[in-house]
Formats: structure tokens, sequence, C-alpha cells
């Protein structure tokens, strides 16, 4: 990893927007999901429904998710950036299935820990659960992007 | 001066006599291990169920009768699940029957199961499973498992949607989400508000439910009470018809433990709204309707204990209305998870631990 200042604080600010998308993300894929079974229970849900679930659940869900994604994918991304040499896959690759098979492992361990059987209602499905997966990856993705490409600063390659 | 002064403490010992307790809180039996239900006997003592799975009779001075581990078919004790109600029908001088509901299964494919029993010589015996709620779910939460007997002898019985299965309280082809109604052998009324529809089990009286944990029926205003647990808020205090939906999941004061909204609907045309709803939830366990004679202020009442909230519940209801809420016994600090108005008029609870006990509320 890159050792001046400029080239930490990138990837800490870098770290907070991969973090903060993956759990924005991950909110709209939960509400998704949410509305989808209730609009099979009646005759119709309104364009506006979905959108004022999709919004309340921006402001109450997606501090959950940060809660999640937080550690997840930091440890995600060390980890492939540590593995990078010994598996020879591209970083993009790395991170995305590192963040999206440890997201499906934490859900397995908190759904272990919870009183409840699952804590997050989208994931009660297979489909649920890797659509929330790849929303974890999505942010590793971004992170590998913003941190390769230089987009935050004019620096290259961190 | 001194006259003043006399008079104001006059005045202030007599606010702090209004606002004592009118009672006095008596614990009858210890030691009991995550008590569930009670139910009195005709001979004064008490039978009480524990979760994991013994049935106990308790005198009625506290000292234990008997403690049967019930060989239910096919009994799963876990998380939530395990030996639940139990149930005296008004024949049981004559014939020593009881109804016991429990979880039937195993972690992996569980449900709510319903068996007959007799009670006789404090020994159960002539066991027999006479429903299993369909279809059989994974996790061991939201089981239901409430019941009481209807004046017409029929015999209703809570059942919860699973968790993880909310959607299915919606469903009318199964029994996830609703109350169902039998016959004392299991049975279906012939009268069930959907015994002859198509793509409707026969058994559903009501449905639209979450998980209901106390259920009453008024007599004397011929109207069935339920309350039941909504996720994160909503727990809701309900008046059940025949035939109603109860919207759960559709409509719901409650969101979902991680934050987010279960459903965008608070009400949904064509689903019954509660009476009354507590937000943040209180997570509501055991009912009764109070019309014993030892607390003449209560008549009426619905005491409801509260397992998160840790407290006895006071309802004041007019015409089928909460006009007035207490809560009662926050003194105690404790889960509550049964309450029944005794034949003597006190009230008895049954707090939630390991070490749980019977406790019995008589006037001070």
């Amino acid at each position: 990893m890159q050792r001046n200042p400029s080239g930490k604080g990138t990837m800490l600010l870098a770290y907070i927007i991969a973090v903060i998308v993956a759990a924005v993300l991950s909110s709209i894929t939960q509400s998704l999901f949410n509305l989808a079974a209730i609009a099979a229970l009646v005759e119709q849900l309104p364009l506006r429904d979905w959108l004022y679930t999709i919004w309340f659940d921006l402001g109450s869900f997606t501090p959950t998710m940060l809660v999640i994604m937080t550690p997840l994918l930091l440890l995600a991304l060390l980890a492939s950036r540590l593995l990078q040499s010994i598996i020879k896959l591209p970083r993009y690759w790395l991170a995305t299935i590192f963040s999206a098979l440890g997201f499906l492992v934490a859900l397995l361990a908190i759904n272990t820990l919870a009183p409840m059987p699952t804590l997050i209602a989208a994931s009660r499905s297979l489909g649920g659960s890797v659509a929330l997966a790849l929303c974890a990856a999505a942010g590793a993705a971004l992170y590998v992007w913003l941190t390769s490409s230089g987009k935050l600063t004019n620096n290259h390659k961190v | 001066m001194k006259k003043r002064l006399s008079g104001c403490l006059l005045v202030l010992l007599a606010s702090v006599k209004l606002l004592a307790a009118p009672y006095q809180v008596q614990t009858v039996a210890e030691n009991l291990n995550y008590p569930w239900s009670l139910a009195f006997m005709p001979d004064g003592s008490y039978l009480l169920t524990e979760r994991t799975g013994k049935l106990k009779q308790v005198g009625a001075t506290g000292e234990q009768l008997a403690a049967v581990t019930a060989a239910l078919p096919e009994l799963y004790i876990g998380a939530q699940g395990g030996l639940l109600e139990v149930l005296l029908p008004a024949a049981f001088e004559q014939n020593q029957q009881i109804l016991l509901s429990y979880v039937c299964g195993d972690a992996k494919a569980n449900t709510v199961c319903l068996a007959s029993a007799r009670w006789q010589q404090q020994q159960l015996s002539d066991i027999q499973q006479i429903f299993k709620a369909k279809p059989y779910r994974q996790g061991a939460a939201h089981y239901g498992g409430r019941m009481l007997q209807l004046p017409d002898a029929s015999i209703v019985l809570t059942l919860g949607d699973g968790f993880d299965y909310r959607e299915q309280a919606q469903n009318p082809a199964n029994h996830l989400g609703k109350i169902i109604r039998l016959n004392i052998d299991g049975s279906v009324p012939a009268d069930n508000p959907f015994v002859a529809k198509d793509g409707y089990a026969a058994e559903i009286f009501s449905l639209g439910h979450r998980n209901v944990q106390g259920i009453v029926f008024d007599q004397r205003n011929k109207l069935l009470y339920s309350h039941e647990h909504g996720p994160r808020g909503g727990d809701e205090l309900n008046i059940i018809r025949a035939g109603g939906n109860y919207g759960w999941p559709v409509a719901t004061q409650g969101i979902d433990y991680t934050g987010a909204r279960v459903s965008p609907f608070r009400q949904y045309p064509g689903m019954i709204t509660a009476i009354w709803h507590w937000s943040p939830s209180i997570a509501p366990a055991g009912m009764t309707l109070y019309q014993g004679e030892l607390f003449p202020a209560w008549q009426g009442n619905l005491f409801i204990t509260a397992l998160a909230g840790k407290a006895l519940h006071r309802l004041q209801m007019v015409n089928g209305q909460v006009v007035a809420e207490q809560r009662l016994l926050t003194e105690l600090n404790s889960r509550l998870r049964d309450v029944r108005t005794g034949p003597d008029g006190a009230l008895y609870l049954l707090t939630d631990s390991a070490n749980g006990q019977l406790l019995r509320l008589v006037p001070q």
C-alpha cells in the first residue's frame, strides 16, 4: 500500500465511499425484495409507496448495513491486498469475490448469533442473499477502481 | 404555622396512600424452568407447563405435587419452542381430559401440535396428537400456541408466522400466522368461516397474525380478544372476528428489527386495524379478563403480561375500546410470561426465566 500521507488519505476516503455505496445499495436491494413480497399480497402497490419505503429504509436501515459493511469490506480489501501475490488474480476479482463471500459468511454468523432465525428479511431467500452479497462486492470493486485509477487524486496506483 | 405544616403532612400521607399499589405480591412457587402457562385445578392446586418440557402440579400452598416429563409425540424443545399451553376444558372434572399445545418436529422441520391427554392421579395418560399445523418450518420462533375454550366448547388455538415465513400469514391455504378453531377432538367445526371455501384451510378462524401470545373471551360482551407481537413496535391488541384478516405483514405499525420497513402500509382496506398497539414493543405474553371479586376497581379490565416490557399492563375497557392503560409490577423488573384470574379472584402470574416463579396478586 502507498506510504505517503496523501495516499493513506485517498485510501481512507475511497474506503468510506465504498462502505457507504455498499450500504446504500444493499438498503435499496433489501427494500425492493420486501416490497416485491408485499406487492404479491395486495392488489396494487403504487409507485409512491415504493419510493416512500426505499427512502424510509435509506434513513432507517442503512445504518444496520453500515455496521455490517464497515468491518466486512475492511477485511475483504485487506485480504485481497495481502493474497494478491499468492493468488494470481486481478485485484478487482479478489476484492469482489472476498467481499461477496465474506458477506455470505457474515450473514450466516449473524443469523446464528441473533435471537431471530434471519435478521435481514431480504436474505431469507438465496436470491436475496446473493443480491446483498453483490452489493458488498460492488463496494469493494468501487474501492479498487477509485484507488487504482487515481480518481480521487492526481496520483495513480494505490 | 404548626397547624399548616400538620395539614400539609396529612395531605402528603393521604396522597402516598392513594398512590400506593392496591395489591401485594405473594410468591406461590419458585424454581420453575421457563414456566409458560397456568391452569387451575378443581381442588385448588395449579397445573402449569414449563417450556422445557415438564408439566407440573403445584399445591395451593406452593408445594410441588407432581413433575411429569410430557411424553408428547415428536416434542421439540428449542429457542421459543417446547411445551406451551395447558388447557383444562369445561368437562375436566368429568373426564380429566386436558389439552396441551407444543412444538413438534425437529430443528429443521417443526410446527405446532395439539395433544389431548388425561391428567389422573398426577400422571399423564392417553396422549393423542389431535392436530398438527401445516406446513413444517425451519427455525424455532413465532409459534403462538395459546388457546382457550369458547362457550360452544370449541377450541381456538393461535399459530405464529414462523418469523421467516411472514408472507404466509396471508396465505389462506396453510396455518402459518392464523388463529384456528377446532372441536375438542381435533375435528373441524362445521360453522368455521372458511370451512367450504376452496383454497382455504378449513381450521382457519382468522388470518394475518404474526405471533399471538394471548387470547381471552369476554363472555359478557361476546368479544374475543387477542394480542400479538409486532416486530420493532406494532404489538397489537385485536378483537377477533370469524373470518377476519388482521393484516400482517401488509398492515403494521412496526418496522423490522433492522430498521427496515416491513410494509409501506399501517392500515389496508379489508384488513382489520388493531384496537390498541404498543410502540415501542412490550412483547405481550398472556392475558386475562378480570372478573374476580378481590379487586372491584379492576372489574372488566384486561391484564396483559409483558416480556420485554417487564410489566403487567392493565387496560380499562369500555365497549371493546381501551380507555386507559396502567403499568403495574414494574418494581419486579421481571419478564412476565402469563397472567390468569384465579377462582379466588386473585391474579396469578408466571415470570419467564430459568428460575421462574408463580406469583399471586392479592389486595393490600
